[in-house]
């Protein structure tokens, strides 16, 4: 019931973001079919008119509305003038190498941050803790992307032991494209992991000193058992609610997140193909990257949400 | 109903919790540091941060502390007029988000029913938005001048403030004194914005330095990527610049980065104290 509720709630949702995108493109200034166009293709007479024929645009606005979603919908988000291919095929292409540089460094993220914040709730109170969680809102605050070129600065210039970026040369084939991936894969996910894993740390922190308060840790003390033995096996797991929650939202951020990470580290993803089209103005591999992003956020949102409901069953009687 | 003790008494209060926390300290005055540099910023800048008054990549001597970059600009004189942006940006954001959020949390918790009901869901619905993507496309699409980017980023921002102001003021709104106000025949207005608000706005000015911190690093963000405003001198701006050439202006890579790098780390330190002066509790450690 609770699961069925929550997948129904997609549908609203993304209508909105749809909506959404049809109105930035239609108060854009000038002819919105311009803007579906993009910058490149706007001295295209022609083209701009099969624009305006295939979305309508000399209909009346609710027409072209429907026309709008009814085309999102089927996965047609338009021609990317730049790649001379459908936007939807040239976002597809771009999935992979974000998945594989993304999911290593989050699943890092969370395990490091979620362990060493335990650790350092532990010892609450001592210098230790105050020097990690003082060093980690310092991590927190990094910008990822002067975090990144500091990396290529040392790493690849001065020291020339790793590639400065791009992710594999088309020559290669077999173990050989493989270590290569690997060995540009090193910094980004250095950068990533640095930047990331202070929110788990302090998140983590503050849910383990919030649960060895309760009364069934004290019992559990009364009782004899070893601190360790309480911390890792009983308050950890009541502490872990919340990192799930935050594991998932993290998880919403994968295309997000890595625009200025991939940018930096020229890695061909999602996020660098979102910063090209920028650049571009290439605005219906903007919106198809938009559509999609959004779509990801929300079903891992979703996602979240019934694994939440499974680890902590009081959810669903509310 | 002229009384307003609890709101004095509470703010000398929060001043005691708050000096407490030494990082919290140290995030205030780096800030005020960082605003006191942005109003000063022609008279304390050595050059115009636009004049091509040297040569390019001049290693840092006596005349030039941090050298200059690659057109022959003074980096130091940069470093002090990007300043202003990052303020500006991150001031105008956290204000905008606040002030929308507060008012629109405020009257969904006070009202309830179906306000707070339509109110809510409006929230929900801006969060599950990928803010970068919508920045991105809205600048790439309107063009990048900080007015528009300031806007989107503030749109992204402010559904947070409106629920921590909903929980504030769904908690305070049972109170006797606020019940004493209404007897008294106080509009609802006056209770809300006199009465209640002042009582718990301190958690919605914590979240508010946070998103100072968030608003600096989108700017630089932008800027870095190139989508910032052309015409103004910014950190990222030279961290985008200074990449093509890392190895023969290393002081403008390292000086950029870590003056954006400062900023957040203050207003999240200024965020943590304000914390800790809410939740004493947590404020027992010595940072």
């Amino acid at each position: 019931m609770y699961v069925a509720k929550r997948v129904l709630q997609l549908v609203p949702l993304m209508f909105i973001i749809i909506c959404l995108n049809f109105v930035l493109i239609n108060m854009a200034p000038g002819d919105p079919a311009l803007a579906l166009a993009g910058a490149q293709a706007g001295s295209n007479q022609e083209y701009l008119e099969m624009l305006r024929i295939k979305f309508g645009l000399d209909k009346p606005i609710h027409e072209r509305l429907i026309i709008y979603v009814s085309r999102v919908v089927q996965l047609d988000f338009g021609y990317s003038y730049f790649y001379r291919r459908p936007v939807f095929d040239v976002i597809w292409q771009h999935i992979p190498a974000t998945l594989i540089l993304m999911i290593p460094s989050f699943i890092l993220a969370v395990i490091v941050g979620t362990l060493l914040g335990a650790y350092a709730a532990q010892r609450r109170g001592s210098r230790l803790e105050a020097a990690l969680t003082t060093t980690n809102v310092g991590f927190y605050s990094l910008p990822v992307f002067w975090l990144g070129i500091l990396e290529i600065l040392v790493f690849a210039l001065i020291l020339r032991v790793l590639p400065t970026g791009g992710m594999i040369p088309a020559t290669e084939t077999g173990t050989e494209a493989i270590l290569d991936i690997l060995r540009h894969l090193i910094l980004p996910t250095l950068a990533l992991f640095l930047t990331l894993f202070p929110g788990f740390y302090l998140l983590a922190r503050a849910s383990v000193i919030e649960v060895m308060r309760e009364d069934f840790i004290t019992t559990f003390r009364a009782a004899g058992l070893k601190e360790n033995a309480i911390l890792y096996n009983h308050a950890l797991r009541n502490a872990i609610l919340p990192e799930v929650t935050a594991a998932g939202l993290l998880f919403g951020f994968l295309f997000a997140g890595s625009v200025l990470v991939e940018t930096v580290f020229s890695w061909p993803g999602m996020g660098r193909l979102a910063y090209q089209a920028a650049m571009l103005r290439d605005y219906p591999l903007l919106m198809g990257i938009f559509i999609i992003g959004s779509a990801w956020f929300i079903i891992a949102n979703l996602a979240t949400d019934i694994a939440y409901s499974f680890l902590d069953p009081r959810v669903l009687y509310e | 109903m002229k009384t307003q003790v609890p709101v004095l008494s509470s703010m000398r209060n929060f001043w005691q919790g708050y000096k407490r926390d030494r990082l919290g300290l140290v995030g205030l005055v780096i800030v005020i540091a960082y605003i006191i540099v942005a109003l000063l910023a022609p008279y304390i800048s050595p050059y115009p941060p636009e004049a091509l008054l040297f040569s390019p990549f001049l290693s840092p001597d006596q005349q030039h502390f941090l050298g200059t970059d690659s057109l022959g600009r003074e980096v130091v004189s940069r470093l002090i007029w990007g300043t202003r942006i990052s303020i500006v940006f991150g001031v105008g954001v956290a204000g905008l988000s606040l002030i929308v959020g507060v008012i629109l949390g405020a009257v969904a918790g006070y009202y309830g029913g179906w306000l707070d009901n339509l109110l809510s869901r409006s929230f929900e619905v801006v969060l599950m938005i990928p803010s970068i993507f919508l920045i991105i496309l809205v600048v790439a699409m309107y063009g990048s001048n900080i007015v528009n980017a300031m806007l989107v980023v503030a749109f992204t921002q402010w559904p947070w403030n409106a629920r921590i102001t909903r929980a504030q003021v769904l908690g305070l709104k049972g109170r006797t004194y606020v019940q004493a106000a209404l007897l008294s025949g106080a509009s609802h207005m006056r209770i809300l914005f006199l009465h209640i608000l002042p009582n718990g706005i301190q958690p919605v000015l914590a979240n508010a330095s946070l998103q100072m911190a968030y608003a600096v690093l989108v700017e630089a963000s932008l800027s870095f990527l190139g989508l910032g405003d052309p015409n103004q001198v910014s950190w990222g701006q030279m961290l985008r610049l200074a990449q093509s050439n890392p190895l023969r202006e290393p002081w403008t890579i390292i000086s950029s980065g870590a003056a954006i790098f400062l900023l957040i780390l203050s207003f999240n330190f200024l965020s943590m104290g304000l914390n800790a002066a809410l939740n004493p509790r947590y404020a027992e450690r010595k940072v």
